[in-house]
């Protein structure tokens, strides 16, 4: 029988509900995207809907992932299942780098080939772009927050997104807003290219940096610095309550942290006395490093 | 990173030059760790020529000092340099660790 993940469904909630905004203006987003670019035929535009397209399938597999993971566990796979978390990640990563490569061949091509942009279709792009600008930049704040609370590569790729979603919208705004004021001169039929390479490049700052912390995260990579620091800082805190230090390990799996640490401990100790200390170093690192799982155990030197 | 051992009367210093981060960390843990099973209680680390130390480098001392303790020894810390000061003090080490400002002050102080 599946049972819900009651220590984290309201963590779940959150992502999930901020998912489902996310689907929702993704949605709207696609749907004005497609009509500016056929009554604009803007390079720009297209790169952006490229760019939304790929946002909008990122967002429906992290909702579905999220879903999975809240609507409960198995047995077979206890610790598996934060990783489908990474793993929609990866498609997010996917799904981006097929859009730059969309984007440099029409890049390209329109530089080969340029053409005029409709009037019409430009001015309908920069009331657009303006709403979905301030549009992303609310859900930026609003995930940025959401990332603070819980540790979840899902909102922080999400976060990351609407930041790259707002300063790309206001690049497309700036873009087509130039491409209509300066319509009268042979040169301005290039702003909407180069534009558009500008929109390129959010793309690829941001396949780095989702691969990057994706693939970390996948490979059970160890805590960061800073996080080791905190570990070693409550080791020298309670420094007298154990005899030796057998061993410090750490993974990360999804937005959970495992840290076990192997101590000895006096063996004139009370089993109560050692309990004790246990606990108090488990739950004071527990309280310093969201989202961590720690596991003190007493061992014997080998 | 350079490790090298030097005898200052009855004290083993271990003079170590470079980086301590993941990847010699292991070695030092070692080094300190079979000085301590051949019987060494005065142990030294000179770390007047590291100015990087990573966690795993924290580690490492941190195991040999509790080592050292338990064989009625102390391992002490000498010549540190501003950086990695900062991270003793950061980590709190700096309450756990004696630090001198050299080698042949650390080895005095044992027979103080």
């Amino acid at each position: 029988m599946k049972k819900p993940l009651s220590g984290n469904a309201s963590s779940y909630q959150e992502k999930q509900s901020s998912i489902f905004v996310s689907f929702l203006l993704g949605l709207i987003g696609l749907l004005m995207g497609v009509t500016v670019m056929v009554l604009s035929n803007s390079i720009t535009v297209f790169s952006d809907f490229l760019r939304n397209l790929s946002l909008f399938v990122a967002v429906l597999v992290s909702w579905l992932a999220v879903r999975r993971v809240a609507k409960g566990v198995t047995p077979n796979y206890n610790y598996g299942y934060g990783k489908l978390e990474n793993l929609s990640s990866l498609v997010v990563a996917a799904m981006m780098v097929i859009s730059i490569v969309i984007i440099v061949y029409a890049v390209i091509e329109r530089f080969q080939d340029p053409a005029s942009l409709g009037e019409v279709g430009v001015g309908i792009g920069v009331v657009f772009s303006g709403i979905a600008g301030i549009v992303n930049a609310w859900m930026w704040r609003r995930n940025r927050q959401i990332a603070k609370r819980q540790s979840s590569p899902i909102v922080e790729s999400l976060w990351r997104l609407y930041r790259m979603k707002t300063v790309s919208t206001l690049c497309v705004f700036l873009i087509l807003g130039l491409s209509l004021v300066f319509r009268g001169y042979s040169w301005a039929v290039y702003i909407d290219p180069v534009g558009s390479i500008a929109v390129l490049g959010f793309l690829v700052f941001s396949v780095y940096g989702v691969i990057s912390m994706s693939v970390y995260d996948l490979l059970d990579g160890t805590l960061d610095e800073s996080l080791q620091l905190v570990i070693l800082r409550e080791l020298a805190t309670r420094f007298e309550e154990y005899v030796a230090i057998h061993g410090v390990r750490s993974r990360r799996s999804g937005g959970d942290v495992y840290i076990q640490i192997l101590l000895e401990f006096d063996g004139d100790q009370k089993m109560a006395e050692v309990q004790k200390a246990i606990d108090e170093m488990k739950f004071a690192l527990e309280k310093k490093i969201p989202g961590s799982q720690v596991l003190i155990a007493p061992t014997m030197r080998y | 990173m350079e490790l090298d051992i030097k005898m200052i009367g009855d004290v083993v210093s271990i003079v170590l030059k470079g980086r301590i981060d993941a990847n010699t960390a292991p070695v030092i843990e070692q080094k300190l760790l079979s000085l301590i099973s051949e019987g060494a209680q005065k142990l030294v680390t000179d770390l007047s020529e590291v100015w990087f130390i990573s966690s795993a480098g924290l580690k490492a001392l941190l195991v040999a000092l509790k080592e050292a303790k338990r064989e009625k020894g102390d391992l002490l810390l000498a010549g540190v340099q501003a950086e990695v000061r900062e991270v003793l003090e950061l980590t709190g080490f700096s309450t756990i660790f004696k630090v001198y400002a050299c080698a042949e002050d650390a080895a005095q102080s044992f027979s103080e």
